[in-house]
């Protein structure tokens, strides 16, 4: 019981640290931007393709059972495109970003650790909270948002796609931004901010807790991915059960 | 590497990706074969082994994917929710959690909950195996490490994604009829009625066999970057994310052929 | 009986072994020596087939390992049992798990029967009254002699043990030499062993030979080494660190 109590404390823990931080990041533009550049680099084919097939399958599937129970096949591109804005779009990325960044990052930091870097930081007066966190911090969130457009984007094309071709809906009834609302438009926002925040205090303080060698980096590793793909859905739950209640 | 793999351009990255796509997949598809013909040689099957790798992925994995599952029939629902209250037919609220859970949602992101609780946990022991020259042992002991690590693993994989989807499922349809009525403020009977009208026996077993397949595909992708690690910590390190964001993509991949092949 | 009939291994641009000529005699005890990084190791995983040859032909009792596979070299490896350099017990399971498991895979008993002959042993390398614990738990000498006590249960004809007593203490490395003594006296094994330990050296082998840049530099008994008046054979021995010798 104790350990779940310090496994939910410790990136709190980080995250405070990191906030408090934040000022501090107005110095560092370059090692943000290289984030950003980094994490849309490793990010950008595999978010292409796992998008992609989600919105060939959300159409798919919907066009299917649509035909079935309808039959009318008019609100499909509708209801899908404002699907994939608001729940599909910042939760799939989300948790693409957590396997491919988070893990990336627990790795980085967690070989760090091992090899004693670290404390040879602390030692010279480095915060690497500073240093290594608060960028990655800042460009998660930003790039969590890109990727989101990005992957809403990538999503609907494909959708479009087999949309038409398979199931022959006109392109003007598909591409209708009338099931996408302006507050489903905030409510994904807020979700990346606070998805894009999550991941990287998560992939950080695993990779800080690492021990011992590759045994404790694929540790930290594994142990960032499960913690971030978990608390991605948790969030998520949250936020839209508040979103639903207030009618947002 | 030789000089042609080494451009910076945007053109370049993008091709260079598209070999080592290929070089891995081809790998994996080698792999496989490996594992089959093991497996054909069944008086070589290591049964203690397998029981043994069976345990630990399933008492590794069945709390984070209940707890998941949980969430994502909670999640399914709320995303409903909208719907249903612009149309006003909260009958279809079973109906669209039930399918929805069945065919996609489930084995989907339970496949991705066990990808980064077993698939990443047995590519970094894998790694760390081959990297202290433990794989070199069993070889120098006689021993076959496709017969003795990799099938027992392999099947385990299968056989548990497998159970924990069915269980996952059930897991999933609880978590949203809790959100129905705490949420939404349906009336569970509701909710649960609407499940059992909806003949959704052919979605339950779509998903089934979408499990076995995903379990198969974290099984080969995990043990693939696990045995290919070279480099000490950091490149188990980068197995394990490679193996995450592969097995993340072949999930999605299989998922659409399956539902696609099955309608 | 080995033989190796002018191999050759390069590594990049770097030649470890360079057209060897040599025979292992059987129920002999076998020193491989040279500095660091001379390619010893090399040598021995080619009898393994660990490693395949650039050039040349390696033979076991006269066959013709060229075209082995993998298959085919597990036979090979349950007659000559090579123990590595560094620890490599499987850290995931103890010290008598570890000496069981060869014996579980290949005389197909059940685990109780295996660790009951594992337990067997580890009595004899010294290790019984540890066999409940895990491989971290123990220090290097001990390691070093589960997995000698792991090769055995193979009942190798010849053993290959790379460096067994690099890293250890004295008392250590002299348990090592007298396991190496009995494996060959008293069992009648053949056992090669590759070393830099001096001590070692001249205690315990009939043969030694010594290579030097990818080359058989000298093959023959401890005293002919000891009379020999070749100056990078006397600087080794000698253990100068300066002289002609290049590392």
């Amino acid at each position: 019981m104790k350990r779940l109590w310090e496994t939910i404390r410790s990136p709190f823990q980080l995250l405070g640290r990191t906030i408090a931080l934040l000022p501090s990041a107005r110095k560092s533009h370059r090692k943000i931007l290289e984030s950003m550049y980094s994490i849309g680099n490793q990010s950008l084919v595999f978010i292409a393709l796992t998008l992609a097939f989600l919105g060939l399958i959300l159409v798919y599937q919907g066009a299917y059972q649509a035909l079935k129970v309808l039959p009318d096949l008019t609100p499909v591109g509708p209801v899908f495109i404002g699907t994939m804005v608001r729940v599909f779009g910042p939760t799939i990325v989300a948790l693409m970003l957590a396997t491919r960044v988070g893990a990336g990052i627990a790795a980085e930091t967690g070989s760090m650790t091992v090899t004693d870097q670290i404390e040879a930081m602390k030692v010279t007066n480095a915060d690497p909270v500073e240093y290594l966190v608060v960028p990655r911090f800042i460009a998660s969130i930003i790039m969590m948002i890109v990727l989101w457009v990005f992957g809403v984007l990538v999503a609907v094309a494909a959708g479009t796609l087999i949309g038409t071709l398979r199931f022959g809906i006109q392109l003007r009834t598909f591409l209708s931004l009338s099931g996408t609302t302006m507050s489903d438009v905030w409510v994904a926002l807020f979700k990346c901010v606070i998805f894009g925040a999550a991941i990287p205090i998560l992939a950080a303080d695993s990779g800080f807790k690492a021990t011992g060698g590759s045994e404790g980096v694929g540790w930290a590793t594994t142990n960032a991915v499960v913690h971030s793909l978990f608390t991605v859905i948790l969030l998520d739950f949250l936020i839209s059960s508040i979103a639903y209640r207030f009618g947002w | 590497m030789s000089k042609p793999l080494e451009t910076d351009s945007f053109l370049g990255n993008f091709g260079r990706t598209f070999i080592t796509a290929f070089q891995t997949v081809g790998a994996m598809t080698l792999l496989q074969l490996r594992i089959f013909r093991s497996l054909l040689a069944v008086k070589n099957f290591d049964y203690d082994e397998s029981v043994t790798q069976l345990f630990k992925v399933g008492v590794r994995s069945l709390p984070v994917v209940v707890a998941t599952a949980t969430f994502v029939g909670a999640l399914m629902v709320i995303a409903s929710g909208n719907f249903v209250r612009a149309t006003g037919a909260t009958t279809l609220i079973g109906w669209a959690a039930g399918t929805a859970v069945f065919s996609e949602v489930g084995p989907v992101l339970i496949g991705l909950m066990f990808s980064g609780r077993v698939g990443a946990n047995n590519t970094a022991e894998l790694g760390t195996m081959v990297v202290t020259n433990q794989v070199d042992a069993l070889r120098v002991l006689g021993i076959d490490p496709i017969g003795y690590l990799i099938v027992p693993r392999f099947i385990a994989m299968i056989v548990m994604l497998f159970l924990l989807t069915a269980i996952g499922d059930l897991f999933a349809l609880a978590g949203g009829s809790v959100a129905c009525r705490a949420v939404l403020g349906i009336d569970m009977r509701i909710y649960w009625l609407g499940i059992l009208d909806s003949n959704l026996l052919s979605e339950f077993i779509m998903g089934l066999v979408k499990a076995i397949f995903f379990g198969g595909a974290v099984g080969i992708v995990s043990c693939h970057w696990g045995l290919q690690v070279t480099g000490g910590a950091r490149g188990v390190g980068r197995a394990v994310n490679d193996s995450v964001v592969t097995s993340a993509i072949a999930i999605f991949v299989v998922n659409f052929f399956i539902t696609v092949l099955w309608t | 009986m080995i033989e190796y009939v002018n191999v050759t291994k390069q590594f990049g641009p770097l030649t470890v072994l360079d057209g060897i000529n040599l025979t292992i005699k059987d129920g002999e005890i076998t020193y491989v020596i040279g500095s660091s990084g001379t390619g010893k190791s090399v040598l021995v995983k080619h009898a393994v087939g660990l490693l395949r040859p650039d050039a040349g032909r390696i033979l076991i009792d006269k066959i013709d390992t060229t075209n082995f596979n993998e298959q085919q070299w597990n036979q090979i490896r349950m007659r000559y049992a090579l123990v590595f350099q560094h620890p490599t017990l499987f850290d995931s399971m103890s010290l008598v798990d570890n000496v069981a498991l060869p014996i579980r895979k290949h005389q197909k008993v059940s685990k109780p029967a295996a660790k009951k002959s594992a337990m067997e042993y580890l009595e004899r390398v010294g290790m019984a009254t540890k066999a409940d614990l895990m491989p971290s738990d123990v220090g290097p000498g001990e390691r070093k002699r589960v997995s000698i006590a792991r090769a055995l249960t193979l009942s190798p004809d010849c053993a290959i043990l790379d460096e067994p007593t690099t890293g250890l203490d004295v008392v250590a490395s002299k348990n090592i030499d007298e396991m190496i003594s009995e494996l060959s006296k008293s069992l009648g094994k053949t056992v090669i062993v590759v070393s830099h330990d001096l001590r070692s050296i001249f205690s315990v082998a009939d043969r030694i030979i010594f290579l030097y840049k990818g080359e058989i530099r000298l093959d023959g008994s401890p005293s002919a080494f000891r009379a020999s008046d070749d100056p990078v054979v006397r600087q080794f021995v000698s253990g100068e660190a300066s002289g002609p010798m290049e590392t």
